[in-house]
């Protein structure tokens, strides 16, 4: 391994400690447990979380959820990025959704979609309605940003369609599909998370934060905190994971 | 082949004013003039890929274009790229890779098959791009300073690669360069062009192309003529 790599290890660990330490003074000085508990004191808590099926089904409920929600917006995003590529008209009728989607504060979102879905659908849509023209944009700037004189040589030497796409196109967007999707996933486990607590929803990592909270287990709320970042986490990595599989050329 | 009454515009920038110019098919046309003077204007109105006035007359068919910057595919290695401009016209597998090996051989890449484009230096993937030029069956080559940024030994042994290959099917060659000792040694036939693309010279080279050196009296003699154009 070369000396860049051991540095790449290092950093994060470094501003792992960093936290830890921070966290371990703070809560030295406040000294108040349901204000910030010790992080060993938060540590055990996960332990014994992770022990209970409550914990585990709170988690694949969640992660079912994110799985759905982020599928559907991944394949709309992607064809519909595809369709407005090749057709400007479907471009221009998508483009002021996409707008709108954005400008639409998520709380309203939220409660209307609390009056139109039940609690275990509402977390899906309102992912949705975030990540998918975040992926759709990323998706159609990919796709636009395909390089024109590549394009161009691809007809001079006549490739069919059909070449031009499996052996060029696809590949060549593989990357930045990729960096979209890593970076809408860990948004989406938040988001689905976020809105599990505003709705209520059963087996979900939302509610039981908002119990620990209720209940002002505040070692619980932080080690269902940790769950949900390792979670988000390895979503990332399995996502980095398939990119260095599906792209050997870069 | 023939250009026509040809006019072509940027906005408001006048690349060619009713250009008319005649080249002799299968052979090698060398197109040389200042930076900026319309040369690779003149091969994308060839190759159609660029809107222009007037008429490209040519009997021939297929076009091969070794562009200024390589154009190959990031995302292929040199094998594939190759195979990328072959899979349409030929269907047989086995002929293709025939086809590929015997190119990789000529321009001396036999080694480097598997190496994506970033992994090859500037020369390599000049190397490549004219591989993929002659596999590609085709009676037109347009090349754009092909030689370019090479070291001389680099340039002599491409110069030498090209030959060879052109040699095997002898395609029309329009040659861009604003190296004038390259143009001498190659040319069948060398158009000067000036800054706004008049043509100042327009010369057949009738002298065999390996008793040609620059201190040949008759070769002496024309970059003189072209030096004092220039
Ligand atoms: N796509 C383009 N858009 C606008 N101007 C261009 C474009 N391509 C070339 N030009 C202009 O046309 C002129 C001729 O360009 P070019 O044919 O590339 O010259 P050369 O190959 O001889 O260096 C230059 O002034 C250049 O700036
Ligand atoms: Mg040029």
């Amino acid at each position: 391994m070369k000396l860049k790599n051991y540095l790449n290890l290092l950093y994060p660990l470094i501003a792992l400690a960093v936290f830890f330490a921070v966290w371990l003074i703070a809560a030295e000085i406040i000294k108040i447990e349901v204000i910030l508990p010790h992080p060993a004191q938060a540590f055990k808590q996960l332990l014994l979380l992770v022990k209970t099926m409550d914990f585990w089904t709170a988690i694949g409920h969640t992660l079912l959820r994110t799985f759905i929600s982020f599928f559907i917006s991944m394949s709309l995003a992607l064809l519909l990025a595809a369709l407005s590529s090749l057709f400007k008209p479907v471009y221009f009728l998508l483009s002021p959704l996409v707008i709108i989607s954005r400008a639409v504060p998520t709380m309203s979102v939220i409660l209307l979609s609390l009056i139109w879905f039940t609690s275990d659908i509402t977390p899906m849509f309102i992912a949705f309605l975030i990540v998918f023209p975040m992926l759709y944009a990323g998706f159609y700037s990919a796709i636009n940003n395909i390089d024109k004189d590549l394009i161009e040589m691809s007809k001079l030497y006549k490739v069919s369609k059909r070449i031009i796409v499996t052996k060029f196109y696809i590949p060549y967007i593989m990357p930045s599909f990729f960096d979209s999707v890593r970076s809408a996933i860990s948004l989406n486990v938040k988001l689905i998370i976020a809105a599990e607590v505003l709705s209520q929803t059963r087996h979900s990592m939302g509610v039981m934060m908002q119990i620990s909270k209720q209940y002002l287990d505040t070692a619980s709320l932080i080690a269902w905190t940790i769950a949900a970042i390792v979670l988000s986490y390895l979503l990332e990595i399995a996502v980095a994971v398939l990119k260095k599989l599906c792209v050997r050329w870069k | 082949m023939k250009f026509i009454d040809i006019n072509k515009s940027y906005g408001d920038i006048k690349v060619l004013t009713d250009f008319n110019l005649e080249l002799i098919d299968n052979k090698i046309n060398c197109i040389i003039g200042p930076s900026g003077c319309g040369k690779t204007t003149i091969l994308n109105i060839v190759a159609e890929l660029t809107e222009y006035q007037g008429k490209v007359e040519r009997e021939q068919k297929g076009i091969s274009y070794i562009f200024q910057n390589n154009r190959l595919l990031p995302n292929l290695n040199v094998q594939d790229n190759l195979e990328y401009v072959l899979s349409t016209i030929e269907k047989d597998k086995n002929e293709r890779m025939k086809k590929i090996d015997k190119i990789l051989d000529i321009v001396e890449l036999a080694q480097r098959r598997k190496a994506y484009p970033h992994e090859l230096s500037g020369g390599m993937q000049q190397r490549v791009s004219m591989a993929r030029a002659f596999i590609y069956p085709s009676q037109i080559l347009l090349m754009d300073e092909p030689f370019k940024g090479l070291d001389i030994a680099l340039k002599k042994k491409l110069i030498a690669a090209f030959l060879k290959l052109w040699q095997q099917d002898n395609k029309t060659v329009i040659f861009v360069t604003h190296d004038v000792d390259e143009a001498l040694l190659l040319a069948d036939k060398i158009v000067l062009l000036s800054p706004n693309a008049e043509i100042l010279l327009n010369v057949d080279i009738d002298i065999e192309r390996d008793k040609r050196s620059l201190s040949h009296a008759k070769i002496s003699a024309l970059r003189n003529r072209i030096y004092q154009n220039f």
